[in-house]
């Protein structure tokens, strides 16, 4: 199996955590890496949206629209009726597994890149598109269970967090300035790939720390964070064959399909469902998802789709 | 209700197990499905082990 790099700096952290090393980031500098990536990945698609975008882009985005928003449709019934989760929590996990996770894709574009496979450029656009209708149909399937939500301060959280604020501003302004940007490149474009094994060693400590957790949600969600990224992954190959992407963008659904967000979406279910176990959900995408696509996910959906799409 | 959440869990690892061993028989990288479905049947029947020697023993069965 080929694994990326930068991945083996996800397993490093994994591992130092494991043998109780003292290798810790501080807060602030885990906090900077992550907005780096933010608008690394938004101005690169921000400059290839002003020399790429169509009318034929905007049925792409409705459609991917509808794909955000279907996959927590499809999670929310295993997880209330299989799962045995409450309603509250049912909705919240189902709409971290429609939301996608930056990091993910982060490892996806480089995979794409050491392996020299196109995908369309502007793809930073559908990541932010898919951030937000999961959040949206999470709290609707809250909401028929009688949830009461303060609709303005929940509206200022979905479309205002970090990761949806910093992602589309920078493609906006990588839209605005064209390639005036370039000259930030040096920065934003070159130590990407540095800066995200940088973010995938502390995030391998991270998700290594909160694997005890897992024995208190029991063995269920364990596998549920293993099966929904590969009905996603399945979803996700069949959309964007509809969309007559390029392989690189099929695989690029493919592992948006299977992500699970853990910035975004908590913080908007923090807000508007604050009665959900907002633990449940980041124990699930940060412990079991989030390595499986990273290590398993990722090289078997480039794998396949190159096997049949190439 | 424990018993859908061990059928999904029982069936998401046959399937991972097939889909592994079906992929590697094609010389495609099926390796690491294999993988994740020992490990999910170990936290399987670790975690139930577990949870089952957790539950306390009832006042009256204490006393005798």
């Amino acid at each position: 199996m080929h694994l990326d790099v930068v991945a083996a700096f996800f397993l490093m952290g994994v591992f130092a955590q494991v043998i109780k090393a003292p290798v810790r980031m501080p807060e602030g500098l885990y906090q900077s890496l992550t907005i780096f990536l933010l608008i690394a990945i938004g101005l690169k698609g921000g400059i290839a949206l002003e020399q790429h975008g169509s009318v034929e882009l905007l049925y792409q985005s409705l459609l991917i629209i509808g794909f955000g928003a279907f996959l927590p449709l499809i999670a929310f019934p295993l997880l209330l009726k299989v799962g045995g989760l409450s309603r509250v929590d049912s909705a919240s996990v189902a709409a971290h597994y429609g939301s996608v996770s930056i990091a993910t894709f982060a490892v996806a574009l480089a995979v794409l890149e050491a392996q020299e496979i196109a995908y369309e450029p502007y793809f930073p656009l559908f990541v932010a598109l898919l951030e937000v209708p999961a959040i949206a149909v999470g709290l609707w399937l809250a909401r028929s269970g009688g949830q009461t939500l303060d609709l303005k301060k929940v509206l200022h959280e979905i479309f205002f967090n970090q990761g949806v604020l910093l992602l589309v501003g920078a493609l906006l302004i990588g839209w605005w300035a064209g390639e005036r940007s370039e000259k930030l490149m040096p920065f934003f474009g070159n130590m990407f790939h540095g800066v995200l094994a940088l973010f995938l060693l502390e995030m391998g400590r991270v998700a290594a720390s909160r694997l005890s957790l897992l024995r208190e949600y029991g063995s269920f969600i364990a596998s549920f964070g293993v099966v929904m990224p590969l009905i996603g992954a399945s979803l996700g190959t069949l959309c964007a064959m509809v969309l007559d992407l390029s392989v690189g963008g099929i695989i690029l659904l493919a592992t948006l399909g299977a992500s699970a967000s853990y910035i975004a979406v908590p913080a908007a279910m923090s807000v508007a469902l604050p009665t959900a176990n907002q633990s449940v959900p980041i124990t699930a995408s940060l412990t079991v998802t989030f390595p499986f696509n990273v290590l398993v996910g990722i090289p078997l959906y480039s794998a396949l789709i190159l096997e049949f799409f190439a | 209700m424990k018993d859908k959440s061990l059928w999904f869990e029982v069936i998401a690892i046959v399937m991972l197990l097939t889909n592994g061993l079906a992929l590697v028989s094609v010389n495609l990288p099926g390796w690491g499905l294999v993988g994740i479905a020992g490990l999910l049947a170990v936290i399987s029947i670790t975690l139930r082990i577990v949870n089952e020697k957790k539950v306390p023993v009832p006042v009256a069965a204490k006393a005798v």
